[in-house]
């Protein structure tokens, strides 16, 4: 379960950069914009965040 | 996660979780309830009226009077019966008022809606007013009770109204603030980019010899405010009970001043690096790097100020809610 949630984290700080890089190999097929590629970053910022959240949390708790 | 037993103010044991205690006063919330369902409708019906910070206001207020809990203090009221037909009757009438004057002077008040100039601002500002009718719900006297012991819940609620719309209030102040931000990056990073050059426009430029970077309002640190906003609300809800509201306020705002700040060290440094070589990659990675950075600001923030904001560890059987 750890791991599984370590790897969606990952997934998640990942996510923008193969996009952007998808976005170059591929510019004639598909474009992502700034703004999206913006939206992306902040929501797996998010993600990151309040995982590291509840990671402080856990400890202050224990 | 764990409950214990602790005392309220009259004695009775109550049950508090980590998540917060769920004894709310029922009047309480039906009024807030009834407030954030009135202000939907009213955006409903006058698009004019269209702001998100009084519903998030309310229903953050929502949400910590609920972890909170006290009902205990209000035993003596019959609590959902406090609000009358005829008090329900005057809210809903007042509301009714507002959405026929918006929708009257919608055509007035059109072209000022959603933009940076001083009208908009006003015209923003003039929006709060959906909430003033929640004060016809409660006789005056149990609103004095109410905010004496929801004080705190009510300034959090009061900050989320003013502070959760950073967009506007940065875009606002972005001809003063992008001056300063843009002098100030300049100031630093002349000391490490021999002949970088500042041009000041409402969009300053930083015209090194390797790569001009132009501070545009999207630069602003508007993103990484967001970001801190949300995940200090998370903070906020998830500990309600177990913070030290004083404490949490200083380290709420000096949050957003510690994020501003980074952001103009983060547009330091993709002029320093940029006129040192790492052109090609500051292009290609400034936008996608800026949220992992703010990411770390913030959990970097957190762990330091994390154990400061909350309650130190009482003896056994003391509630350390408060």
């Amino acid at each position: 379960m750890k791991k599984l949630f370590l790897l969606a984290i990952l997934a998640a700080t990942l996510a923008p950069l193969g996009l952007g890089k998808e976005n170059d190999e591929k510019e004639k097929k598909r474009k992502i914009r700034a703004t999206e590629m913006v939206g992306v970053g902040i929501g797996a910022a998010a993600l990151v965040g309040a995982a590291g959240y509840l990671v402080l949390r856990r400890r202050h708790t224990a | 996660m764990s409950l214990n037993s602790t005392p309220n103010t009259n004695g009775h044991p109550r049950t508090v979780d980590l998540l917060g205690s769920r004894q709310a006063p029922r009047f309480l919330l039906l009024a807030l309830v009834f407030t954030l369902t009135a202000i939907a409708i009213d955006q409903f019906f006058a698009p004019i009226l269209h702001s998100t910070s009084p519903l998030w206001a309310t229903a953050a207020c929502i949400v910590l009077v609920w972890l909170r809990g006290e009902s205990g203090r209000f035993d003596d009221l019959a609590n959902s019966s406090v609000i009358s037909g005829g008090r329900l009757l005057a809210f809903f009438a007042a509301h009714l008022a507002m959405i026929l004057a918006a929708r009257l002077l919608t055509a007035t008040f059109q072209p000022l809606a959603g933009t940076l100039t001083p009208g908009g601002t006003i015209l923003a500002g003039l929006k709060l007013v959906v909430l003033v009718p929640t004060l016809l719900l409660l006789p005056l006297s149990l609103w004095k009770k109410v905010v004496d012991l929801y004080g705190a819940e009510f300034l959090a609620a009061l900050i989320v109204l003013i502070t959760f719309a950073p967009r506007r209030a940065l875009g606002v102040l972005w001809p003063w603030y992008g001056q300063m931000l843009g002098q100030f990056v300049f100031s630093l990073s002349r000391l490490l980019v021999p002949g970088l050059g500042y041009i000041k426009t409402l969009t300053p430029t930083l015209s090194g010899p390797g790569l001009d970077v132009t501070i545009v309002r999207e630069c602003s640190g508007i993103d990484g405010l967001e970001l801190f906003e949300f995940l200090f609300s998370i903070v906020a809800v998830c500990d309600w009970n177990r913070l030290r509201k004083r404490h949490t306020l200083i380290a709420y705002f000096a949050g957003l001043l510690i994020m501003l700040l980074s952001n103009a060290l983060r547009i330091t440094s993709f002029v320093v690096l940029g006129n040192r070589g790492f052109a090609e990659s500051v292009s290609r990675f400034h936008i996608s790097a800026g949220w992992m950075f703010f990411s770390i600001v913030f959990l970097t923030y957190l762990s330091l100020t994390y154990g400061w904001m909350l309650e130190r560890k009482s003896a056994p059987g003391v509630s350390a809610a408060r």
